[in-house]
């Protein structure tokens, strides 16, 4: 029997830590690992351009650390074209961000942020310390209610907190990388 | 008075750092204005809180695909797995907390050094 794929807002950091973290580092290989499930049909992937403005600008900051320059367009160009062409060949669906923050009737990216902000809790991670989700991360589970994802693929432990938005009747669940994968 | 010899000024602007006897300061005149400033607060209690919810439901619109969704080509997760390391060779050393770091600090989620 085969399962019809979950669909699954995919966040920005599994495409940098897939990208440009060398093969034996441990989130380099957890990224891996969802990345191949994505193959293999178990999810549908999906993002924004809002995902893609992120991860251009965390690699430009990284790479400018590291050869200390400013990166010119080129450089820029070449990490655009690894990303969407890993996009393109993974088959990840890829909405427009203005789309999903406007469409039809009045859109609250904000208002709905807040109360996603609001109606959530804090949860304690596996270092003891407690975390939650702030601004830019309650814009992207916006994004992904308004994308239709069952699931939000993350390394961020802080997304748990999306488990409280059930008994509100979302049906988005956290989908923690470095718990579904690490012990297998 | 005579400009801060330290702090260098173009010739033609030599008053530019002479210290000034302070005025007394006055709104602008298009501050003084009647009209009344106008907001839109359905609920003056608080405008901040939203009353308890029951449901929350984020409505649903239409989904303009930039990329439609389609099967994978095999391979491809292993054919990428570190690609940036083959164009940028200074990434090799480079150890994930680095990049998460970063990361952290956009999402504004820096923890504090003590």
């Amino acid at each position: 029997m085969t399962l019809d794929p979950r669909r699954t807002y995919i966040d920005t950091m599994l495409f940098v830590y897939q990208l440009a973290l060398r093969e034996t580092n441990i989130k380099n290989r957890l990224s891996s690992e969802f990345f191949r499930a994505v193959e293999e049909g178990v999810y549908e992937g999906v993002i924004t351009t809002f995902t893609y403005a992120e991860y251009i600008a965390v690699m430009k900051e990284t790479l400018s650390n590291r050869l200390g320059v400013r990166l010119s367009q080129m450089q820029i160009e070449e990490l655009r074209s690894e990303f969407e062409n890993f996009v393109d060949r993974e088959g990840i669906e890829v909405l427009d961000a203005d789309d999903l923050s406007s469409g039809l009737g009045r859109c609250e990216i904000f208002r709905w942020s807040s109360q996603v902000v609001e109606t959530t809790g804090t949860v304690e991670g596996a270092d003891h310390k407690w975390r939650t989700i702030g601004g830019a991360d309650t814009i992207h589970v916006v994004l992904a209610n308004r994308a239709g994802a069952e699931l939000l693929a993350t390394f961020d432990e802080g997304f748990k907190v999306l488990d409280d938005l059930a008994a509100f009747g979302w049906s988005l669940k956290p989908l923690i990388i470095p718990e579904v994968y690490e012990h297998e | 008075m005579k400009p801060n010899p330290l702090y260098p000024v173009e010739k033609n602007n030599q008053d530019s750092n002479v210290r000034e006897t302070p005025k007394p300061f006055e709104n602008s005149p298009r501050l003084k204005s009647k009209v009344p400033i106008m907001s839109w607060d359905p609920n003056p209690s608080s405008y901040l809180s939203f009353s308890p919810v029951q449901r929350f439901v984020i409505p649903r619109c239409p989904l303009r695909r930039l990329r439609p969704w389609h099967r994978a080509i095999k391979g491809t997760t292993d054919e990428y797995s570190g690609r940036l390391l083959n164009i940028f060779p200074e990434l090799a050393n480079i150890e994930h907390e680095e990049i998460e770091k970063t990361f952290r600090r956009m999402r504004g989620k820096e923890e504090l050094e003590l």
